[in-house]
C-alpha cells in the first residue's frame, strides 16, 4: 500500500469514526460543575457580556483544522452553502442570485428595518447574563417570538460592507433551552431583489458576527435545533 | 442616547470559555474519542473546566485545549493499563453503535490505529484528522517537530504493515 492511499484510508476512517462521538446537551453544566463555579455562573452556554466581542477573532479555527472540523462538526447543509473555512463564530455570507430588481420577496414590515431597532428590556428568557437584568438593549424579536437578535449599538448597528472599527455583532438568544449544539442556519434574502445569502453560526444561537454582501433590508429565515423563526434586519452602507 | 452596556456577570475568561465551548466542544470530544478515551466527554469536559480555572486565555486557546485533551487521555490510558492488569475484562471496546456505523474497511484502520502506542496514535490523529502541521502537533504533544516526524513515519509504517497483513 503506498503512502497516498494509506493516508486517504486513514483520513476517511478517522472522519467516520469521529462521527460516532457526540456531545450531551448538559455538557456545559458538567463543565461548570467540574470547574467548581458557583450557581450564579451556571446556565446555558453563551457569553452575555462584552468580553467575547473584543476577543472574537481569537476563536477562528486555523484554515487547515477548520476544514477537518467542518467536515465532522458542522452540518452538510452549512458546508454546501460555502462556509467550510468559517467554523469560528464570525461568518461572511456567500451570496447568490441577482442584484436588486423591482421584483422580489415580500414587503419589508418588520421593526428591524423600520427605522432604528427598539431599545427596550429583553424578554425574561433572554436576560441571562445581563446586569441589571431589565436594562434596555437594542433588539429585534423574531416574528414567532422564538428568538431575539440583540444588537450592540442603538443606531445603525449593522453595516455592509462592515466598518473598519466595528463588527456586525449579533447575539442570538433562543427562547428554547438547549438540546443540542447544532448550528444556527440563517438564510437571508435582500428585500427588492432575489439576492440571498446563507450563514451558519456554529453551536447554535449565541454570539456571532454576521456580514452580508449588500446594504438594505434583509429578511433572516432562522433555523436551529428543530426550531424556526424569521426577522428583518437593516444593513446600512 | 447613551449606548447601553451590559455588565457581564462572568469573568472575561468564562465568557471566552463559553465561546470556545460552542465552537470546540464537539471537536474535543471527538479528539478524545479518536485517541481511544473510554469516556471522551468526560475528558473534554475536564479539559474545558481546567481552561476555565486557568483564569486567562492565550490569544488562541485551541492548542492549549488540545494539549489538555491529549494529556488527559494519555493519563487515562496509563490508568486503564493498570486496571487491565488486574481485571483483564475491563478493556474498552467499540460500542455496538460504533461497530454498526463504521464500514468494515474503516473498522480495520481504526483497530490498527488503536494498536499503536499512544504517542504515535496522537501524532497520527492530530495530523490526519485535524490536519495540524508538524509544528502544531509538536506544540500539542509537548515534543520536538523531529519527534513528531518520527512518530508519524513509524505510525504510518505500522498501520500499513497491519493492514497489509489483513489484506
Amino acid at each position: 500500500m503506498n503512502n497516498h492511499s494509506m493516508e486517504g484510508r486513514l483520513r476517511d476512517a478517522l472522519a467516520a469514526q469521529a462521527q460516532t462521538f457526540s456531545a450531551s446537551p448538559d455538557a456545559w453544566q458538567h463543565i461548570q460543575a467540574k470547574a467548581g463555579l458557583s450557581g450564579q455562573r451556571r446556565g446555558r452556554p453563551g457569553p452575555r457580556g462584552t468580553g467575547w466581542l473584543a476577543r472574537h477573532s481569537a476563536f477562528v479555527l486555523p484554515a487547515a483544522a477548520a476544514a477537518a472540523v467542518a467536515a465532522v462538526a458542522l452540518s452538510a447543509t452549512a458546508i454546501a452553502h460555502g462556509f467550510p473555512g468559517t467554523a469560528g463564530r464570525g461568518a461572511t455570507a456567500r451570496s447568490s442570485g441577482e442584484p436588486a430588481s423591482s421584483t422580489g420577496p415580500r414587503a419589508v414590515t418588520s421593526n428591524g428595518c423600520a427605522g432604528q431597532p427598539p431599545v427596550s428590556p429583553l424578554p425574561v428568557w433572554a436576560r441571562t447574563g445581563f446586569h441589571p437584568a431589565d436594562q434596555a438593549m437594542p433588539q429585534v424579536m423574531g416574528e414567532a417570538g422564538n428568538i431575539v437578535a440583540i444588537l450592540w449599538a442603538d443606531r445603525d448597528a449593522l453595516h455592509s460592507p462592515p466598518l473598519q472599527d466595528r463588527n456586525n455583532k449579533i447575539l442570538w438568544v433562543s427562547r428554547f433551552p438547549f438540546t443540542s449544539y447544532n448550528p444556527l442556519v440563517i438564510k437571508a434574502t435582500l428585500a427588492g431583489s432575489t439576492r440571498t445569502a446563507t450563514v451558519s453560526v456554529p453551536g447554535g444561537p449565541g454570539p456571532s458576527i454576521i456580514n452580508l454582501p449588500a446594504p438594505g433590508c434583509w429578511t433572516f429565515h432562522l433555523s436551529w435545533s428543530g426550531h424556526t423563526d424569521e426577522l428583518k434586519l437593516r444593513y446600512v452602507p | 442616547m447613551t449606548r447601553p452596556q451590559p455588565n457581564p456577570p462572568l469573568r472575561p475568561a468564562d465568557d471566552d470559555v463559553a465561546v470556545l465551548f460552542r465552537g470546540r466542544y464537539v471537536e474535543m470530544v471527538r479528539l478524545a474519542g479518536l485517541l481511544g478515551a473510554d469516556d471522551p466527554e468526560d475528558i473534554a469536559q475536564e479539559a474545558f473546566a481546567r481552561l476555565m480555572r486557568k483564569g486567562a486565555l492565550d490569544a488562541d486557546p485551541a492548542p492549549y485545549l488540545r494539549a489538555i485533551v491529549c494529556n488527559l487521555t494519555r493519563n487515562r490510558h496509563r490508568h486503564l493499563r493498570v486496571v487491565r492488569e488486574k481485571t483483564p475484562r475491563a478493556v474498552s471496546e467499540p460500542s455496538p453503535e460504533q461497530a454498526a456505523i463504521l464500514r468494515e474497511d474503516h473498522a480495520e484502520v481504526i483497530a490498527a490505529l488503536a494498536a499503536l502506542p499512544p504517542r504515535r496514535r496522537e501524532a497520527i490523529v492530530l495530523r490526519f484528522w485535524l490536519d495540524l502541521s508538524e509544528r502544531e502537533i509538536a506544540t500539542t504533544m509537548g515534543v520536538s517537530p523531529g519527534t513528531v516526524k518520527s512518530q508519524l513515519s513509524r505510525g504510518l509504517a505500522a498501520l500499513a504493515q497491519a493492514l497489509e497483513a489483513k489484506a
